[in-house]
């Protein structure tokens, strides 16, 4: 689920649409949350779907770390990619600010973080834009990303949280803020190579 | 799922998103089909929902004629009401365009035959808007779509399908597109609340 103050919005011709903050979103916030709606296929499911479909879920999916395709049932499936990403994850199933977000701001995360199983060429504008995006790039970049990510998250506590309630591992987040050394980074995220395929788990909270 | 001619844009905020034609789409066109993707929610399981989900699965399904709840994988799940709607049922959960689409047109449906469960005032500003959408207007509006339905089905027959792959009783649609079989009438869209 993506944060309240969003909305989706034409951004230019080559990049289409996007997720733009309606207000103020400061660092910390919790800007997307995996919900019980949002819906995970397996490659099986994938492959027996019309090219259209595929098609379009390819593009709008991303890949967890059980390989599982998940499509988010909201917006969230429009937040584009930028190699100076606003947004950011540790090892829990959310994304965070990692930096303050002004009003009318688009909100991006980093794709290289998402399991990419090809290269995507890049046009994000951004300074150190890295031109095409490598499945490789996550094991690299894993300790960038983390700074970010662990710095903003220690403000979890110090900023309206509206999504709190979706968060499905707050356990797991409580303790992590209480203990640092317990924090999972987001590594944790990045699927195995090979290996088998769970069975969706939202089935599970629903 | 949603016709591949398609795509989701932001209206307004009192609208929010719809759903609007990329290319001109002939009459007759299956625009939507209910598909296996489609998340399922029996009555009970929409009660059991947190009270956050129940809302969003309340906004964005309909309740088929079975009583189920079914939240559109796709894009389908923002298709708006029009009391002038451009699509309407061939047979349950598939909806054919009953007009010619230009590219850039919204698609909409008309959430009479969604099943409600409230009332909910209506803002499509056609000329001859019912102002309230409600269950009990597929029962007394059904007869107006089955014959926009009828008019469609001569080029539903013709016009390329991308979706009949994907409807569930395409035994149904087939004999109702030869002419075989009477349209499926909209009145029975309407269960006992």
């Amino acid at each position: 689920m993506i944060h309240p103050h969003t909305e989706l919005r034409f951004i230019r011709p080559e990049i289409g649409w996007g997720v733009v903050a309606t207000r103020p979103i400061p660092r910390g916030t919790i800007t997307w949350a995996l919900d019980p709606l949002d819906r995970c296929l397996t490659d099986a499911e994938l492959a027996a779907l019309p090219a259209f479909a595929q098609r379009q879920l390819e593009t709008y999916s991303y890949v967890d770390r059980r390989g599982l395709h998940v499509l988010c049932w909201d917006h969230a499936r429009f937040v584009n990619h930028s190699c100076d990403a606003n947004c950011l994850s540790v090892g829990y199933e959310f994304e965070l600010a990692v930096r303050d977000i002004a009003a009318g701001e688009e909100l991006t995360d980093d794709y290289g973080t998402l399991n990419l199983t090809e290269a995507f060429p890049c046009s994000c504008g951004a300074a150190r834009c890295r031109g095409t995006l490598l499945p490789a790039d996550k094991f690299t970049l894993a300790p960038h990303w983390n700074a970010l990510a662990r710095d903003a998250f220690f403000l979890l506590r110090s900023v309206p949280q509206p999504l709190w309630e979706v968060l499905l591992e707050k356990d797991e987040i409580a303790a992590a803020l209480a203990d640092p050394a317990r924090l999972r980074p987001i590594q944790t995220h990045f699927a195995p190579a090979t290996g088998p395929q769970a069975a969706p788990a939202v089935a599970a909270w629903r | 799922m949603i016709h591949p001619h398609t795509e989701i844009r932001f209206i307004n905020d009192a609208v929010g998103l719809g759903v609007f034609a990329t290319k001109p789409i002939p009459r007759g066109t299956i625009m939507w089909t209910r598909c296996a993707l489609d998340l399922v929610f029996t009555p009970a399981a929409v009660a059991a929902l947190r009270p956050d989900y129940r809302r969003i699965v309340e906004t964005y399904s309909y309740i088929a004629v079975d009583g189920d709840s079914i939240l559109c994988w796709d894009g389908a799940k923002h298709v708006n009401h029009s009391c002038a709607a451009n699509t309407f049922a061939a047979i349950p959960d598939v909806d054919l365009a009953v007009r010619d689409l230009a590219a850039g047109e919204e698609i909409t449906c008309d959430y009479g035959t969604c099943n409600l469960v409230h009332e909910l005032a209506c803002l499509c500003g056609a000329p001859r808007c019912r102002g309230t959408v409600r269950r009990r207007d597929a029962t007394d509006h059904g007869a107006t779509w089955d014959a926009l339905v009828a008019a469609a089905l001569p080029d539903a027959a013709r016009v390329p399908q991308p979706l009949r792959p994907f409807v569930r009783e395409p035994a149904r649609l087939d004999a109702i597109l030869r002419g075989e079989a009477g349209v499926f009438a909209h009145a029975q869209y309407h269960l006992a609340p």
